[in-house]
């Protein structure tokens, strides 16, 4: 297991440093032309440019910038976007816990409920709760989360006037008046997720209720509650966890349609822009924030499908049996 | 089965709770979206009624407001509200122009011109009796938002920051170029030593023999390129460099090091040149010259220190009282900060001044309170500002505090504008049909004129032709004319929803005479020249519209491509349309251009054979620069008191959009105070704007502007479209200075004469009596 994990954690570092310069050398290429303006400032900005280094050969940049973040953690600053020369790590950081709150509660509800209804319209398969469902999964499966945010900003937060449009300024994220600014983004974020989460749940549960050692448990007197729990539950967790992985990462990933919608000073939003500003230090702190996340949330579950189905054994040597 | 209804029973609770949780939030009356006020702290009753003038802005990219460093409007603003200029242009009082007053300054500035005549110092020519040196006296009351004097020494710290050579800063040249550029200070910017200095600057347009000793490096920023030729290459355009021998120009030559231009190479650059499809004689735009520049000190700059409250400013160019106040402003900067801010950055000096509240201080009258990047800015009342106890500024500024939240969805605004949680909301074309005949709707011109530019260049446009599809027939003036001809500027002006349709390259916001706020374009040379352009008697009869004629020119066209072999029977022509997104309003506009050539092709040969197609690109501006798009729409506007200097962006090749037009080699004759004269676009503009004409009489000036302006829209490179404008409400408690929009100097007379029929707890008050809906 050990072994296993060290080798993981080798290709996870090897992987990573290849993603970081395929982004590294793809964002310099992306035409960066600065155009004539009026009054020669034009000229302050190539200046500028070149006594950051950005006139260099793309690979010499390179070498500097590996240079600077492994010796000195340093992952440049901010020029195009956020506060002009700010530390890019210190900007992030102040814009991460907008995009963490809004989706840590959207996950905090959404996986439960997933669970939940995703088990009902199984357990209930063909019967008018799974019916109606099937109408929720469809219906939010299908619609993209910025039309109903939309909607529930037009209806809910305008013409209802129960909740704030926009989140709230400031950084209180623990008052009520934050958390109700909140919950229509919430909600928005939600929807898709509680609809994939019961989709995926419904059909690997009905699937495993549907199998002989099902069977074979409730004829050695087990409760159908009792099999279910104990039994189906638990084997239909195997093929879920990927996707709750996705959904840890989509915790950080933001919603850009979402923060900009309701007006969530978040990471989402930040990432696009630092593409099309060109702002290649914030650029490449995102992208390998989100590749660093990514990378370990996929070994984390790698390794937890052994606690969870105690047959799976990781490393594939003599001993992994079934 | 029970135990299935049990947890169905209490999901439902869990749901009702949740519902029960989120109605808990919400009071008898609706509340508002939160403000700062309502989401801090509790604090006392306020004893004066508070006026607050709430904005939402989309987030506009703020990077930093230090005056040295600002780029956007956004960032501008938040510098106009935080600080006192020189001389600030205040609605009259017949609200239809504005007065200047002295703000920062006591007095309006005296023109000291003979005190500096023949100082070699500065290089005021020694015949020089106005315009070259401006003292100005500062206002002894003006101070810090702490209470710390601002006096001369204040301005010169600045000025010297601005210009600091180790800085590199953006607003640098604000004082080294222009009607500001201040004696000696490009000099003293650029710092000492070898200089590289743009060869066709130095030595100007000529021959391999007449250049002298010219370099290229292909690291180096080079003037054709704006940018290295190693950067263009990294930016796509490596395909530039490949020679007509098929050699690859970047691979021959050594990177990184100044290469003295010989005979071989002379050759390979005009090669490159022809490559690119540019004239040749731009070889030049490639090579630099060496310069020896002497490094100076910063007291040889011309900014002068008279005494504490006294400085005189000695420009490098002449200039008239009115620019001297309209543009010799110098935004304080407060020296401890700006210094203790200062950290190395690269190769470069730089300073976070102006990027948080803890960074900032103001001089004007508001302060800053909140700075929360992407998401809020609230501005308060500096008691500090002498304004508030100045005679002169009585009854002015009833707003009390300025409260910005940044909200990017234009839809959002819009509903939070209708809730009353905002004062101010820019109106969308999609909104003009619910709100354009509002009573809280106002409607001010700007400055942008928007044109279709066109590629014209021969070589670039073969590039994209194939057996059957056709670009090249747009390097035929009769077909760029013709395409004028076709489009309606009334129907194209009505997809914008509140633009006007424009005919001139300078539209109705150019003021030529300061002093009486005439209009460039209401001026007998601007009308005259339009009539000519467009063959009309008079201007009321332009309309740029003639479908027939341009159904003839279209036919010449034709004709004319065939019997040159630019165009064969058996292709189609199509149009790439470079736009910055596949959105309605870009698919209208291709849509409008398409039905207006298919309308004026009628009958002619070539009657369905043109097909315009909606290009989305990431950058139209840099689509024209480069020759890739067969045309755009594209505006130039600003200098709104200058309009003189707007020629520039059509005449000067750095500036140019129409791929193919040099506006150094396209000759124009003007007849000037009855005598022709004949020179070309871009020296014209040099010597309207820095050589012969720059101090002429109004009407000299005028007649010339009319003249390049006509003769730059008569090589159809470019053709008028329409006058930009933009549309927004105001919240029902807030009253404008003035109901009509006057001019882009005061605008609708600006935060000093607005004022509110209703404090903020009455507004608040009413808009929950309205249920947070109001009726607009």
């Amino acid at each position: 297991m050990g072994k296993y994990i060290l080798k993981r954690c080798v290709m996870m570092v090897i992987s990573g440093f290849i993603i970081m310069t395929m982004l590294f050398v793809l964002i310099r290429l992306l035409p960066n032309q600065i155009h004539a303006v009026q009054g020669g400032f034009d000229q302050a900005v190539r200046d500028m440019r070149k006594a950051w280094g950005y006139d260099e050969p793309i690979m010499v940049q390179y070498g500097i910038f590996l240079k600077k973040v492994f010796t000195e953690w340093d992952w440049g600053f901010c020029t195009t976007i956020g506060t002009f020369l700010q530390d890019v790590t210190e900007y992030l950081a102040e814009k991460l816990p907008y995009t963490v709150y809004v989706n840590v509660v959207s996950i905090v509800i959404s996986t439960p409920l997933g669970l939940i209804f995703g088990i009902l319209a199984a357990i209930f398969k063909n019967k008018w709760q799974d019916q109606a469902i099937n109408v929720f999964i469809m219906f939010f499966i299908s619609v993209p989360a910025f039309v109903y945010a939309f909607l529930l900003q037009y209806f809910v937060g305008f013409k209802l006037n129960l909740f704030p449009l926009v989140l709230n300024t400031g950084n209180d994220f623990f008052s009520w008046s934050m958390l109700r600014s909140a919950i229509m983004p919430i909600m928005a974020l939600s929807f898709g997720t509680i609809a994939g989460d019961m989709r995926l749940v419904r059909a690997e549960l009905t699937e495993t209720l549907t199998t002989d050692y099902m069977l074979m448990a409730r004829t050695k007197g087990l409760t159908y509650r009792q099999a279910t729990v104990r039994h189906a539950l638990r084997n239909s967790m195997v093929p879920l966890l990927p996707s709750f992985m996705a959904d840890v990462i989509y915790v950080i990933s933001g919603s850009m349609i979402i923060e900009q919608i309701f007006a969530i000073p978040g990471i989402g939003k930040t990432y696009l822009l630092s593409i099309t500003s060109r702002d290649y230090a914030v650029f490449m702190t995102i992208s390998m924030f989100y590749v660093a996340v990514g990378l370990v949330a996929g070994l984390l579950f790698d390794l937890s499908y052994g606690f969870i189905d105690p047959r799976i054994r990781m490393g594939g040597g003599k001993t992994n049996e079934l | 089965m029970m135990n299935g209804k049990k947890l169905l029973a209490l999901l439902l609770a869990a749901a009702m709770m949740l519902g029960l949780l989120a109605g808990c939030g919400q009071s008898k009356e609706p509340e508002p979206t939160p403000t700062p006020e309502a989401t801090a702290e509790p604090t006392p009753e306020p004893a004066e009624p508070t006026y607050t003038f709430h904005e939402k802005w989309s987030t506009g990219g703020i990077n930093t407001w230090s005056p040295t460093d600002w780029e956007n409007s956004t960032e501008a603003d938040i510098q106009g509200y935080t600080s006192s200029a020189f001389y600030e242009f205040m609605m009259n009082e017949t609200k239809d122009g504005y007065d200047i007053w002295p703000v920062a300054a006591s007095a309006m500035p005296v023109d000291v011109t003979a005190d500096y005549a023949g100082n070699e110092t500065y290089g005021v020519p020694a015949d020089a009796t106005e315009g070259y040196a401006w003292k100005i006296d500062l206002n002894p009351d003006m101070c810090w938002e702490n209470g710390e004097p601002i006096n001369a020494d204040t301005y010169l710290y600045s000025v010297q920051q601005f210009l600091n050579p180790e800085m590199k800063n953006y607003r640098a040249s604000q004082f080294y170029e222009g009607t500001a550029g201040l004696a000696n200070a490009k000099q003293y910017y650029n710092g000492g030593g070898l200089m590289h200095m743009d060869a066709n600057e130095t030595v100007g347009y000529v021959s391999f023999e007449e250049a002298g000793e010219v370099y290229i490096n292909t690291a180096e920023s080079c003037y054709w390129w704006g940018e290295s030729m190693e950067q263009a290459v990294a930016d796509g355009y490596a395909d530039y460099f490949i020679l007509s021998d098929g050699t690859d120009f970047m691979e021959k030559y050594e990177h990184g090091v100044d290469i003295l231009v010989d005979e071989a190479l002379y050759n390979d650059l005009v090669d490159l040149c022809q490559v690119g499809g540019d004239v040749p004689e731009n070889w030049i735009e490639f090579c630099f010259t060496l310069e020896d520049v002497e490094a100076i000190d910063f007291d040889q700059v011309g900014i002068v220190k008279n005494d504490d409250y006294s400085i005189t400013l000695i420009l490098a160019n002449p200039t008239t009282e009115f620019y001297a106040c309209y543009s010799l402003g110098i935004t304080p900067i407060y020296e401890p900060m700006y210094e203790a801010l200062k950290e190395d950055t690269g190769d470069i000096v730089k300073s976070t001044y102006g990027t948080s509240v803890d960074k900032w201080i103001s001089c004007g009258p508001y302060k800053l309170t909140v700075y929360q990047a992407d998401k809020h800015i609230v501005l308060e009342r500096n008691e500090n500002w002498f304004g508030y106890s100045d005679p002169r500024f009585e009854g002015l500024y009833q707003t009390t505090g300025i409260d910005i939240e940044f909200v990017d969805d234009p839809a959002t605004r819009l509903n939070l504008f209708l809730q009353g949680n905002s004062d101010y909301v820019g109106l969308r074309n999609e909104d003009m049909e619910t709100y354009g005949s509002s009573e809280y709707t106002y409607y001010a011109p700007l400055d942008y004129t928007w044109v279709l530019s066109f590629n014209t260049d021969p070589e670039m446009l073969a590039t994209e032709d194939t057996d059957t599809v056709n670009h090249s027939i747009l390097q035929l003036q009769d077909f760029r004319h013709a395409i004028s001809l076709s489009m309606d500027r009334v129907g194209f002006a009505q997809i914008m929803a509140v633009s006007e349709p424009g005919y001139g390259l300078l539209n109705y916001c150019y003021i030529c005479d300061p002093d009486t706020g005439e209009l460039y374009r209401d001026s007998e040379y601007a009308k005259q020249a339009l009539c000519e352009l467009y063959g009309v008697e008079d201007e009321s009869q332009i309309t740029g519209y003639d479908k027939e004629a341009a159904a003839e020119l279209f036919q010449a066209a034709y004709d004319e491509a065939i019997e040159q072999g630019i165009l064969s029977e058996d292709q189609t022509v199509e149009l790439d349309f470079h736009c910055w997104e596949d959105t309605k309003l870009y698919q209208d506009w291709t849509n409008f251009i398409q039905a207006a050539i298919n309308d004026a092709t009628v009958g002619t040969s070539l009657e369905g054979k043109v097909t315009v197609n909606l290009v989305v690109v990431e950058d139209v501006y840099t689509s024209c620069e480069n020759g890739l798009a067969d045309m755009a729409c594209t505006s130039w506007g600003g200098a709104d008191m200058d309009p003189y200097s707007m020629m520039q962006c059509y005449t000067d090749p750095a500036y140019n959009l129409v791929y193919g037009y040099d506006g150094t080699t396209h000759q124009i004759t003007i007849n000037v105070n009855g005598e022709d004269i004949t020179m070309s676009a871009y020296d014209w503009y040099v010597e309207l704007c820095m050589g012969e004409y720059a101090v002429a009489d109004l009407d000299t000036r005028n007649q010339i502007l009319a003249g390049i302006e006509k003769g730059v829209l008569e090589w159809y490179g470019q053709v008028v479209l329409f006058y930009d404008a933009s549309a927004a409400m105001y919240s029902q408690r807030v009253v404008l200075g003035s109901e009509e929009y006057i001019n882009s100097l005061v605008g609708f007379g600006g935060t000093a004469y607005m004022t509110f029929t209703m404090d903020d707890a009455e507004w608040a008050d009413y808009c929950a009596s309205q249920n947070n809906n109001l009726t607009y």
